[in-house]
């Protein structure tokens, strides 16, 4: 019962209406009312999956791209390598927005004013 | 009086007066001051984000480190963007939260979702060891900039005397709202700067930015891979400190809370699309350092790399600008830090141990109070003891990064409760103090602070099994409502 995994959200609660809106896990979600049925239609695997292939690039590629050779755009490889997957990773971003994205999240940032 | 010294003083005046008039209108209050009333869109939180992450550090310090060291300045390009991705999935529910409780600083957080004051206390030491000497480099910097932007004519302490008062001005006036009129002067001013100077000043001495590479690659070919100039910083350095630094950049205290200050949830997470495209610039930067280290080698102090070549090869009002584009460059985050470590201060440490109720009206007298106080401490500091600044910055990060867990958890885990992640919060600690203190920095190829951070991560998942006590965390703390 103590043990977690870090990113997993406890879905039993006394609310008995679990409605998470930030699970990077991907929790299974059960929708009591209509307003929340866009929730089912959110991928927040997919998009954890797709936000982190930049992040794999940048750290455990870099041992293999650690050279100068071949020089890209007067780049040397290395320095291409980075900034190519900076400047690629609003692309993955914008994606993972829109897998994530949804009417629930859009209502529940401006529920208290 | 020379002209890049009036170009200097006319953007420091004019920035100031700008921080002052973009108060608005009304009566102020710690939740104006401090969060901006929580209005802002995508493009001011951006600005903001902005003003503060891209310090008078990255104009001054990423051309020095493309200089002297080479490759391992790349990190700073890798670790922003890994800092933005985590913050896609950070931010979100940290504002949620915030909005929900009415949150103001990150011990606010702490508080609400540990319910403990000691783990709260904690992050308020952490924060203010690791802001006031991020301010004080911040003003070294500046002063390092206007001293030889205007080839002398105004010294260092001079300069940072100078410019200090004015943010002073306009921070205890406007608070946030103020800061961020006056990073959108500090956001022009730096790209436009940059791009002038990253672009032309290869061009004007080796025809291209590819050429320049090239000449590069011919007279120094160890350069422009790990590790550089350097012995100790090879890929495991890089990694662990992309690492670290990545989780740390949304652990600092005013970069948190200025995710508080978004007008809703969305704003952070498009924020955070965009984030990355504003790494552009330090690449511009290193190309400047490695310009540098071309035409003007040998320099005994390489973070006036990119001063020293702007002088050298443009007339002396664009000369001013650059000077006064950096000062500016410094004030804006100068001002996010004095605002985020007083809100903190005021808040969570005088707040706390009054024994009577302090109103909010006092609450903003006290604020604004120890904004001066902070401000006079790093100023003092900047003047009289200028020395040891990046092995503090360097604990500093450490320190804050540590946060880490702590945060991940209380947003993602509603079960884990406050010892364990206070019991790897201090053997995180413990570690990277004594790592550091004995000269084992870098650990085994890594970076100290990845190395406490390891420990840190570790002591909490297995402190979870065994002491993770007491009731989780209550359903209007965490995310459970709409």
């Amino acid at each position: 019962m103590n043990h977690l995994h870090p990113l997993e959200v406890s879905s039993a609660t006394e609310q008995g209406e679990e409605s998470c809106s930030e699970c990077a896990a991907g929790v299974a979600h059960s929708a009591g009312r209509g307003t929340i049925g866009a929730v089912t239609k959110r991928h927040p695997v997919a998009a954890l999956v797709l936000a982190l292939v930049p992040v794999v690039a940048l750290v455990a590629g870099l041992p293999f791209v650690n050279r100068l050779q071949p020089v890209v755009l007067g780049l040397p490889f290395l320095l291409f390598w980075i900034l190519g997957w900076v400047l690629v990773t609003p692309i993955f971003l914008t994606v993972a927005y829109f897998l994530i994205d949804t009417k629930a999240d859009r209502t529940s940032g401006g529920a208290g004013q | 009086v020379t002209v890049p010294l009036l170009v200097i003083v006319a953007f420091v005046l004019v920035s100031a007066v700008v921080g002052v008039f973009g108060r608005g209108r009304g009566a102020m209050n710690v939740e104006r001051w401090s969060v901006g009333g929580r209005r802002f869109g995508v493009i001011i939180v951006w600005l903001l984000m902005a003003g503060e992450i891209y310090t008078t550090f990255t104009f001054l310090g990423a051309s020095g480190w493309a200089y002297s060291r080479g490759a391992p300045a790349f990190y700073i390009l890798a670790y922003g963007t890994i800092g933005y991705i985590i913050s896609f999935f950070l931010l979100p529910p940290v504002w949620r939260m915030a909005k929900r409780l009415g949150l103001h600083t990150q011990p606010d957080f702490f508080l609400a979702r540990y319910s403990s004051p000691a783990l709260a206390s904690l992050a308020v030491l952490i924060a203010v060891v690791s802001i006031v000497p991020y301010l004080q480099l911040q003003l070294a910097g500046l002063g390092m900039i206007v001293e030889i932007a205007s080839a002398g004519a105004i010294s260092s302490n001079m300069a940072i005397v100078m410019a200090f008062a004015a943010t002073c001005v306009f921070v205890y006036t406007s608070g946030i709202k103020g800061i961020a009129w006056v990073a959108i002067i500090k956001d022009v001013a730096m790209l436009v700067a940059v791009a002038i100077i990253g672009i032309g000043l290869p061009a004007m001495y080796f025809g291209s930015v590819g050429k320049m590479f090239a000449a590069l690659m011919r007279q120094h070919p160890a350069h422009l891979t790990f590790p550089g100039a350097t012995t100790t910083m090879g890929v495991g350095w890089i990694i662990s400190t992309v690492l670290l630094t990545g989780m740390g950049f949304y652990c600092w205290p005013h970069t948190f809370a200025s995710a508080f200050s978004a007008k809703d949830d969305r704003t952070l997470r498009r924020n955070a699309v965009i984030m990355p495209l504003y790494q552009l610039p330090v690449l511009l930067v290193f190309f400047v350092g490695f310009t540098a280290l071309l035409v003007i080698p040998g320099l005994k102090n390489p973070d006036t790399a990119l001063l020293a070549l702007v002088t050298k090869s443009y007339p002396g009002w664009f000369a001013g600008f650059i000077g006064g584009a950096g000062a500016v460059t410094a004030m804006v985050p100068a001002g996010m830090l004095m605002l985020g470590a007083a809100t903190l201060v005021a808040k969570n440490l005088y707040r706390p141990l009054r024994r009577v109720a302090v109103s909010e009206e006092h609450l903003m007298r006290a604020t604004r109070s120890f904004m001066l106080l902070i401000a006079v401490a790093a100023l003092a500091l900047a003047l009289w003891s200028p020395h040891e600044l990046v092995r503090l910055l360097i604990l500093g990060y450490d320190g804050v990064a540590q946060l880490f867990p702590a945060i991940v958890l209380g947003v993602f885990a509603r079960r884990v409760t406050v010892r364990p992640v206070m019991l790897g919060l201090v053997a995180g600690i413990l570690v990277v103090i004594g790592l550091i203190w004995t000269g084992h920095d870098p650990f085994l190829g890594m970076n100290a602070g990845f190395v406490g951070l390891a420990v840190n991560a570790a002591v909490t998942l297995i402190a979870i099994v065994i002491v993770n006590a007491g009731p989780p965390a209550d359903g209007r703390t965490f995310e459970t409502q709409r």
